[in-house]
C-alpha cells in the first residue's frame, strides 16, 4: 500500500516536470525512427542532427530566458544575419583579424539588444511589435552592409574553423552545450535566475518587491541578441561567407522549440532541458521523416501533426495534475 | 562696360556653338529621342524579387546593360525575399505607374495580374520559364533556357560520369514550375538512360543554408550508397558540398551537379566537391528581353520563342565563367543594384 503511494508520488513528481511530455515524445520518436532504420542513431547521423540544432539552439537559450522573463524577441534571425555580414566584412573588406572581427559581430548583437530594450522598456512598445519592427530594420541593415550580397570568401582560418570537428561534432554545438549548462545553472541556482522568473511571473509584484524589472529584461534582451550574433558567426564559419540571408525563420524555430519544450510563452515556467528536448524533437522529426521516405509534400504535415500530438500530451499532463486550476 | 562684356560672352557662345560638330551627336540624339518618344515617358520595367540573390543580380545586370546600350528608359521593380505576394504587388505597381513594356516571370500565380497589364496594352515578355504558344494568352514572347533540355543534359552528364550510378538524389529550393520541370526531365532521362537506376523523389532544401545542409545530411544518412546528387537551385552546390564534408566524404566521392555560375559555386567545382554547375543564361535572358521589347515597340516582328542553351560547366571550362562573377562584383561596387 505504502509502496503504491510512493510510486504514485514519484510518477506525479515526474509528470509534474514541465518538460516531461516532450521528453516522452523525444524518447518515442528516437525509438520509432531507430526501429524504422538502424542507421538513425549512427554516430554520423547523430552528429549531423546535433550540428544542425546548434544554431537555433544557441538562440533558443536566449529566447528561453526572454520568455521566462516575460518578453519576446522576433529580431533574432535578422541579428544573426547582421552579425554574419559585419563579421564577414570585417575579415574580408576591413582587414580585421579573426578575434576582433568576432568581437565586432558580437557588438552588433549588443547594439540590437540595447535598442530592443530601449524601445520596449522606455518607449513602452510591446515586445511583439518592437522586435518585429527590428526584424525588418536589422535585415535591411544586413542587406545594406553587404549590398545584399554574400561576402565571400573570408579566410582560410575561418574555413578551418568551419571544417573543424571537435569530438566529431562542431564548435557551434559545443558552444551550445557550454551556454546551455551555464544558463541552466544561472536559472536554477542563482539569484538572477530567481529574478528572471519573478519578473516573468508577475511584473507588477516584482516591481513592488523592489526588483529592478527593467534591468532584468534588458539583460535577457541583450543576451538573446548576442546569442543570435554568436549563431550568425558560427554559420559564417561553415559557409566561409558573411550572408545577409542566414537566420531566416530561426526566430520561429527557437520559439517553437521553447513552446514544445514546456517553456511558457507568458513567463516563469520552463527549463533549458525542456528547450533541448524541444530542439531535439524538431531536428529528429526533420531528419527522421526524410529517412522514412515520407513524401516531401507531406513532410510538413507530419511535422505539424507530431507537434500537435506533443502539445496534446502536455495538455493531458496538465489536466492530470490540475495545473490549469492553479 | 558690363553690357559690352555680356554681349562679347554671348557672341563667343554663339560662335562656339556654331563651330561644334553636329553630325554624330544629332544622330544619337535623334535615335535616343525616337526610342524614348516611342516609350512616351513610360519605362521598360523588369520585375523581380530575391534582390539579394546573386543569380537575380546577374539578371538585373543584363537588363541594365541592355538599357544602357540601346538608350531606353528602364526601371527595376525589385523586392527582397521570394514572397509571391510581393511579386504580384510589384506587377500591380508597374501597371499603376505606367510601363512601355514589362519583363516578368510567368510563374503561374503571377499570370492573372500580368494579364491585366496585357489587357491595358502593355507588352509583357516572360523570362526564365519557357512557355507554349497559347499557354498565356497575350504574352508577347519568352526568353529562357529550355529547362527540360538542361534537366536532360544534367542526367546525361551524371550518367556518363558515374556509369549509371544509383541511387541519385534530387533537391529543390521550392516546388515551383521551373525546378519541378528540371527534376521531372532529369528523372525521366536518367531512368531512360539507366533503366536499373533509382532516382529518389525530390526533397526540399529550402533557402536557409543551415537547414539545407541538415536536410542533405539526412538524405546521405538514409541513402549512404548515394552516387550522385542533382540540386536544382543555386544554393545546392554549397548545400551538398557541406553535407558531404560533414559526413566525412571526400571531394568527388558523390557526383554533385548544381545550378548557376556564382563565385562560391565555381570555387566548389574547382575544389572538386561539385562536379559541375548548370550555366543558365541568366544574363542573356534579360538582355534579350529588352531587345524583344524594343523590336516590338518599333513595330518589327518578334519571335515568341527565344531559347538559350544552358551549358554544363565542369572544371575544364570553369575559368571563363569567373568573368561574369567579376562583372557582378564590379556592378555591386558601382551601385547598379542600389534601387531607389
Amino acid at each position: 500500500m505504502e509502496s503504491n503511494r510512493s510510486r504514485t508520488r514519484t510518477l506525479k513528481h515526474w509528470i509534474g516536470q514541465p518538460s516531461s511530455a516532450i521528453f516522452l515524445v523525444f524518447i518515442i520518436l528516437i525509438a520509432f525512427f531507430q526501429l524504422s532504420n538502424p542507421i538513425f542513431l549512427s554516430p554520423v547521423n547523430v552528429a549531423t542532427m546535433l550540428r544542425a540544432l546548434s544554431y537555433t539552439g544557441i538562440i533558443g537559450i536566449g529566447m528561453a530566458t526572454c520568455l521566462m522573463s516575460g518578453v519576446l524577441d522576433l529580431s533574432v534571425g535578422s541579428t544573426s544575419a547582421l552579425a554574419s555580414v559585419v563579421f564577414g566584412s570585417a575579415i574580408r573588406d576591413w582587414g580585421f583579424d579573426l578575434l576582433p572581427a568576432i568581437g565586432l559581430g558580437l557588438l552588433m548583437g549588443v547594439l540590437v539588444g540595447a535598442i530592443n530594450s530601449f524601445v520596449i522598456l522606455k518607449l513602452k512598445i510591446t515586445p511583439f511589435i518592437a522586435t518585429i519592427s527590428m526584424m525588418f530594420i536589422v535585415r535591411g541593415l544586413a542587406n545594406w552592409v553587404s549590398n545584399g550580397y554574400n561576402i565571400y570568401p573570408l579566410s582560410d582560418q575561418v574555413l578551418a574553423l568551419g571544417y573543424a570537428r571537435p569530438l566529431g561534432v562542431s564548435w557551434a554545438f559545443w558552444a551550445f552545450v557550454v551556454l546551455a549548462i551555464l544558463t541552466h545553472l544561472v536559472l536554477q541556482y542563482s539569484l538572477f535566475g530567481l529574478l528572471i522568473r519573478a519578473v516573468g511571473s508577475d511584473r507588477e509584484v516584482a516591481m513592488c518587491t523592489e526588483v529592478n524589472v527593467d534591468r532584468v529584461n534588458t539583460i535577457t534582451l541583450v543576451s538573446v541578441s548576442v546569442l543570435a550574433a554568436v549563431a550568425g558567426i558560427f554559420i559564417s564559419f561553415v559557409i566561409n561567407a558573411g550572408s545577409p540571408t542566414v537566420g531566416s525563420g530561426w526566430e520561429f524555430t527557437a520559439i517553437t522549440a521553447c513552446a514544445i519544450g514546456g517553456i511558457s510563452l507568458f513567463g516563469y515556467h520552463g527549463s533549458i532541458f525542456g528547450l533541448f528536448c524541444g530542439l531535439a524533437v524538431i531536428q529528429i522529426m526533420q531528419n527522421g521523416i526524410v529517412m522514412l521516405g515520407v513524401s516531401p509534400y507531406l513532410q510538413n504535415v507530419v511535422v505539424g501533426a507530431i507537434l500537435i500530438i506533443a502539445m496534446m500530451i502536455d495538455v493531458r499532463r496538465r489536466a492530470y495534475l490540475d495545473l490549469d486550476k492553479i | 562696360m558690363f553690357k559690352k562684356l555680356f554681349f562679347i560672352i554671348l557672341l563667343l557662345g554663339l560662335v562656339l556653338g556654331a563651330c561644334t560638330p553636329k553630325s554624330k551627336p544629332v544622330e544619337v540624339a535623334q535615335t535616343e529621342k525616337s526610342l524614348k518618344d516611342l516609350q512616351n515617358g513610360k519605362p521598360f520595367r523588369f520585375i523581380t524579387n530575391g534582390l539579394e540573390h546573386p543569380v537575380i543580380r546577374t539578371m538585373i545586370l543584363g537588363f541594365v546593360e541592355a538599357c544602357e546600350k540601346y538608350e531606353v528608359e528602364c526601371a527595376v521593380m525589385g523586392a527582397g525575399g521570394f514572397e509571391d505576394s510581393d511579386y504580384i504587388r510589384l506587377v500591380e505597381q508597374s501597371i499603376a505607374q505606367g510601363a512601355s513594356g514589362i519583363i516578368a516571370s510567368t510563374y503561374s500565380p503571377f499570370r492573372p495580374t500580368e494579364a491585366i497589364a496585357i489587357k491595358q496594352g502593355i507588352p509583357v515578355v516572360g523570362f526564365h520559364t519557357p512557355m507554349k504558344e497559347g499557354e498565356f494568352p497575350g504574352l508577347l514572347a519568352w526568353v529562357a533556357t529550355d529547362v527540360t533540355e538542361y534537366g536532360k543534359a544534367t542526367a546525361d552528364a551524371i550518367a556518363e560520369k558515374t556509369s549509371c550510378g544509383s541511387p541519385v538524389a534530387i533537391t529543390q529550393n521550392t516546388f515551383n514550375d521551373t525546378e519541378n520541370e528540371a527534376s521531372r526531365s532529369f528523372t525521366e532521362e536518367y531512368t531512360l538512360k539507366c533503366p536499373d537506376a533509382e532516382v529518389l523523389a525530390p526533397e526540399l532544401e529550402g533557402g536557409d543554408q543551415a537547414a539545407a545542409i541538415a536536410k542533405a545530411g539526412a538524405i546521405l544518412t538514409a541513402h549512404p550508397d548515394i552516387k550522385a546528387a542533382y540540386g536544382t537551385t543555386g544554393g545546392s552546390p554549397t548545400t551538398w558540398a557541406k553535407a558531404l564534408e560533414q559526413a566525412g566524404r571526400k571531394p568527388g566521392e558523390v557526383v554533385v551537379v548544381g545550378m548557376d555560375y556564382t563565385r562560391p559555386n565555381l570555387d566548389l567545382v574547382k575544389q572538386g566537391w561539385v562536379y559541375a554547375v548548370v550555366g543558365q543564361p541568366i544574363y542573356e535572358e534579360t538582355y534579350k528581353a529588352v531587345e524583344v521589347l524594343i523590336a516590338n515597340m518599333k513595330g518589327e516582328k518578334v519571335d515568341f520563342n527565344n531559347s538559350y542553351p544552358s551549358p554544363i560547366i565542369t572544371i575544364t571550362d570553369v575559368d571563363k565563367y569567373y568573368g561574369y562573377a567579376d562583372r557582378v562584383d564590379a556592378a555591386v561596387q558601382e551601385g547598379v543594384f542600389d534601387l531607389p
